[in-house]
């Protein structure tokens, strides 16, 4: 090897070093560091001070500062409120139902099975789809003249998604049959890594499966379940194209529909700014709150 | 200026608290008063965390008369194992 590099010329001997860190720096760090400021840095800092405003993007009325004007009309809007509360609620439903369903097939699937790869590889199929197509196909299984959900289980025509009481629970379906696979991967990928002497020494012990179960496995994959629930939490917080997609049901609506009917409907911008950061906010509030147990399971 | 023992016992806690309590007040569909004092609860408790995090972790007291933990690899090592 060392023959080989003295016999190159220098232009492909530095080559063959790698790149020095300047150039990698002019070519790699800079743009990237540019193109997040341009994009998301600044948009940012911009929309916080639309959110102080009484902008409207679709005037050319003069600009005025409110102060906090549009954070308290915000948080006094009813129908804010109301949003605010099913979200909380869809979250709880969706994420609850993906981490028992993920959960569950990583469990099934943690065993010598045939075709367990092309198996793993189907149930993946609908992480990968577009959420917008999932959430009109879901709308025809879900329609109430010839809808195939209502012939399958032997309903009359159910209206599940302009029903007040049932069209949040028929979007939510919908999302666990689609982030499902993801909970499922990432169990999976911790349920691989348990050393398999521990399950050795327990069944020497005569430890029960419920007992191996909550003793070995659940503790071990922990960590990583957690990394999930923190991923489909914040996600489920932000859902929005399936929501809009499948149902317009006031009762339905969360707070990523709110957001997007004021802001590009009502066009009432400084509110609306406002609104989103209320949002950001309450995103960073979970992701703080998760890490930090995060690297406390880590640390056991 | 925050002791580590305080951020540690008290200051952490209750700044994960409040940015729990801010989320609850937020989504609760109850009592308007905690939804409009929400976002400002959440905030104080998102700055206290901050701070809470960036304050050094209290050193553990260090027993001397405790030798660490017993290698028998190394005291064969080091001659005091059987010949």
């Amino acid at each position: 090897m060392a023959n080989l590099i003295t016999t190159l010329d220098p232009a492909s001997r530095a080559a063959s070093r790698g790149w020095s860190d300047t150039t990698i720096r002019n070519v790699f760090v800079i743009p990237t560091v540019a193109f997040l400021i341009i994009f998301n840095v600044f948009p940012l800092l911009y929309s916080l001070g639309f959110s102080f405003t009484d902008f409207r993007a679709s005037s050319k009325a003069p600009v005025n500062f409110v102060g906090f004007k549009n954070y308290i009309n915000v948080l006094a809007d009813p129908v804010i409120w109301r949003t605010f509360s099913t979200t909380l609620w869809y979250v709880i439903v969706s994420v609850t139902g993906q981490f028992i369903v993920g959960f569950g097939l990583a469990l099934l699937l943690n065993r010598p099975l045939p075709f367990k790869g092309l198996l793993t590889t189907l149930l993946m199929l609908p992480m990968m789809l577009s959420p917008v197509v999932v959430g009109l196909f879901w709308k025809l299984i879900y329609d109430p003249s010839w809808g195939i959900l209502n012939y399958a289980l032997g309903l009359g025509p159910v209206a599940w998604l302009s029903d007040a009481n049932l069209a949040l629970y028929a979007v939510a379906i919908t999302d666990i049959w689609m982030w499902s696979p993801f909970v499922m991967l990432l169990s999976l990928a911790g349920l691989s890594a348990v050393p398999k002497h521990l399950y050795e020494a327990a069944s020497i012990d005569r430890a029960g499966k419920l007992y191996t179960f909550f003793r070995i496995t659940l503790p071990l994959v922990a960590p990583i379940l957690l990394i999930a629930v923190i991923f489909r939490t914040m996600e489920a917080f932000k859902t929005f194209d399936i929501a809009f997609v499948m149902t317009g049901q006031p009762a339905a609506e969360l707070i990523s529909s709110r957001l997007y009917k004021m802001a590009f409907q009502q066009w009432q911008t400084g509110p609306s700014s406002a609104l989103a950061y209320i949002i950001l906010i309450m995103v960073l509030c979970i992701t703080n709150i998760y890490v930090k147990y995060l690297n406390k399971a880590k640390e056991r | 200026m925050i002791s580590p023992q305080f951020n540690q016992k008290y200051f952490g806690p209750a700044s994960i608290t409040l940015m729990v309590a801010g989320i609850v007040f937020l989504c609760q569909p109850w009592v308007e008063f905690l939804h409009a004092w929400s976002v400002l609860v959440m905030l104080i408790g998102l700055i206290g965390f901050n701070i809470s995090v960036h304050i050094p972790a209290p050193e553990q007291a260090v027993d001397e008369d405790d030798t660490g933990p017993v290698s028998i690899a190394q005291t064969v090592g080091m001659g005091g194992g059987h010949d």
